[in-house]
């Protein structure tokens, strides 16, 4: 490599380099840690991704209205009206809705040559209270539009007090499409399921959840919060501490079945029982406390989600310098004023990180509930105008079990499809918004600790 | 009558655990209204001196202590002595600037809420009283609710210096308390001890030899545990009794 010498009108000899002499490359081509490391970012990423937009495209057809088709296969000679529930190369899958005193009657459609489709506008859609969708023609009848002819051209008499809605799906223009769009996104997120949850909205399922959350809240965060308090600032670090702190750590990986058996032996029947015995005696054999119920639930899932808490609050404790402890103690502060006037305002940050994080846990966890207190169709909420108020003896609706529920317990498993990923979507952008509300907390908490020292 | 010496020590050692003594019989008298300058090498067992003065060393789990250490005619060690108020009546001021992430006021009143004030009007008097005696009520008086963390380092000490002295101490005991500041804010920080002098008994910890000789009245030169030399400050950097504190004001060691 030569090197530049400019000797300068006063004869001072001026030697560097040209800038391009030594360049580093940013990363050298045998480095296959990188290479390894950026695809697996990339997987994790696709992952992600693709998860969303399977949720997305499949939660669609919950929401947005569909053209109601009318299939007439021509060389076997039937004839099908309804909607597309799921495609594939050989057929359709369709739903039929209510047919023969059956309601969501699935049918597959074979494509083949002879097979005609057509979407005539007059097709109506009716969502009915008790026979779920119906399709068919509004007949010109003298007894007004309530009787409508079905596919199999028979004539249905429906009570105008038991429609919910009709439409024609097929002659919306763009504003009426968007609007039982709306309509349709509203009525899944506020009102109560109907018609075996083919219908209607997941709204118990959501105040089950709320519910059940906070009140696990009020349980799991003093619980935690002084859990950590002791381990981190009183015990003495010897070995009980340590073991005792390996063991909260430890209790986050147990299968979270375990804890719902757990809480059903301990809680429901345990201290349940007892509640029975001595409360409510008069009521027995019939349980009050005695079987799963709100109450039970949320004990369950606080004790699941404490590590989470004692972990994020310790966490939050041990970035206290002691340098500010100190400062404290020398103004004369004991260790409780300490703690609380500075330590612990400090540490709620973290704490609030952990909490959220619990909660998100909770909010997903489907297993430990099935024992302890969710069931499947739940339409009196856990809270009414009505005293107590809040009924911690029972039993109710959750986001994660509807799904459980829809898409592996339903009878009519392809109806409720679209509704076991719209759910899905929800209990996803609920437990996504927590998370990143954690981690605008933690950041934030960051930001103001740098600022001070 | 109040008594010449503010804090004596008497025969006081002092070992962590089963380690060996950090303090052998240490005997120092601080003279009231004055400045004692602690000099020594790192490790000499300067802080833990200090931190022994208010007991703050007793944070720490297994510290074993042997002698007396006397305030005001009383040990403080005694069976009836409380120690918030002993804390409050010994304030200190640490090496690196340790405000509180609160506002400048919040910092300053923390020990006065500490003691029970609750009257607003009170605390706010109390609060400039203090910024004014550590020379910043100036620059801060317009940005009491800000975040203490937005002061430079000097203005953060000097408002630690604050928040020790809004108690109103008798003894202020400052450990280092410059040597992460540039030279100018070390030099305001002098001059506030110069001040400061009236009103309390100030005992400084320090590195620097030069500081040690500008700012005290009286000079302890600590060696491994031991005070080596006590005398006034003038005596002791230009005529020093022992051969090493004459090496170690001259620089031949620590």
């Amino acid at each position: 490599m030569d090197s530049l010498s400019i000797t300068s009108p006063h004869g001072v000899t001026v030697i560097g380099f040209p800038s391009s002499a030594k360049k580093v490359p940013a990363w050298r081509s045998d480095d296959a840690m990188m290479f390894l490391g950026a695809g697996s970012v990339i997987v994790c990423l696709g992952a992600v991704f693709w998860l969303i937009a399977i949720l997305v495209e499949n939660a669609e057809t919950e929401f947005w209205p569909a053209p109601v088709y009318h299939w007439v296969d021509v060389e076997r000679g039937q004839e099908f009206t309804g909607q597309i529930v799921a495609k594939s190369e050989a057929s359709v899958l369709i739903n039929r809705g209510w047919l023969d005193g059956e309601s969501n009657v699935i049918a597959r459609v074979s494509r083949s040559e002879g097979l005609v489709r057509e979407a005539p506008p007059e097709l109506v859609r009716v969502d009915h209270i008790l026979f779920g969708k119906v399709y068919g023609v509004w007949a010109s009848t003298p007894s007004g539009t309530n009787s409508l002819v079905l596919a199999d051209d028979t004539l249905l008499q429906l009570d105008e007090a038991e429609i919910i809605r009709w439409y024609r799906p097929n002659a919306l223009d763009r504003s009426e499409s968007w609007g039982i769009f709306i309509e349709n996104v509203l009525s899944f997120l506020f009102r109560p399921p109907l018609n075996s949850s083919t219908m209607g909205g997941v709204y118990p399922a959501i105040v089950g959840t709320v519910v059940m959350v906070m009140l696990m809240t009020l349980f799991v965060m003093p619980l935690g919060v002084l859990g950590a308090v002791y381990l981190h600032e009183y015990a003495a670090e010897n070995r009980l501490t340590r073991f005792v702190r390996v063991g909260v750590y430890n209790l986050a990986g147990i299968p979270s079945i375990v804890y719902g058996v757990f809480g059903l032996g301990l809680f429901v029947y345990g201290l349940g029982g007892e509640i029975d015995k001595i409360w409510y005696s008069e009521a027995l054999p019939a349980p009050t406390f005695g079987e799963p119920g709100l109450l039970w639930a949320a004990l369950t899932l606080a004790l699941l989600t404490l590590p989470v808490v004692i972990v994020a609050t310790e966490e939050g404790l041990a970035r206290i310098p002691v340098s500010l402890r100190e400062a404290s103690y020398a103004l004369g502060a004991t260790r409780a004023e300490t703690l609380i006037k500075l330590v612990l305002p400090l540490t709620l940050p973290a704490m609030m990180t952990g909490l959220i994080l619990a909660i998100a846990r909770a909010a997903g966890e489907v297993a430990p509930l099935m024992l302890v207190g969710v069931v499947e169709f739940a339409p009196e909420l856990p809270v009414s105008a009505e005293f107590p108020y809040l009924h911690l003896d029972q039993k109710f609706m959750h986001l994660g079990y509807h799904i459980y529920d829809l898409g592996f317990q339903s009878v009519g498993m392809e109806a409720t499809q679209s509704r076991v990923y719209a759910t899905a979507l929800l209990l996803f952008l609920i437990v996504l918004v927590l998370n990143a509300f954690a981690i605008w907390v933690r950041a934030r908490f960051a930001r103001r600790y740098r600022q001070s020292l | 009558m109040p008594l010449e010496n503010v804090i004596e020590v008497v025969d006081f050692s002092l070992s962590f655990g089963a380690s060996d003594a950090v303090l052998k019989n240490v005997n120092l008298a601080l003279k009231r209204n004055s400045v004692t300058g602690i000099i020594g090498a790192s490790g000499s067992g300067k802080s833990s001196l200090l931190r022994s003065i208010n007991r703050l060393v007793e944070l720490h789990s297994q510290v074993r202590m042997t002698g007396d250490i006397v305030f005001e005619g009383e040990s403080i060690f005694g069976s009836r002595v409380d120690l918030t108020h002993l804390r409050q009546r010994i304030g200190m001021v640490f090496q690196k600037p340790n405000p509180f992430p609160m506002s400048i006021f919040e910092n300053v009143a923390y020990g006065l809420r500490l003691s029970g004030e609750r009257s607003m009007r009170a605390l706010q008097d109390r609060v400039e009283q203090a910024l004014q005696r550590a020379a910043l009520w100036d620059e801060v008086k317009d940005r009491l609710d800000a975040q203490a963390g937005i002061l430079s380092g000097g203005q953060q000490q000097r408002l630690v210096i604050a928040r020790a002295i809004a108690v109103e101490p008798e003894v202020l005991l400052l450990d280092e308390p410059a040597s992460s500041l540039d030279p100018i804010s070390t030099l305001r920080i002098e001059e506030l001890i110069y001040e400061l002098k009236s009103r309390y008994t100030i005992v400084v910890v320090t590195h620097n030899m030069q500081q040690a000789a500008r700012v005290s009245d009286w000079a302890a030169f600590m060696h491994e545990g031991c005070i080596v030399e006590y005398d006034n400050t003038a005596a002791l950097f230009t005529n020093p009794r022992e051969a090493k504190t004459e090496d170690y004001i001259t620089g031949k060691f620590g």
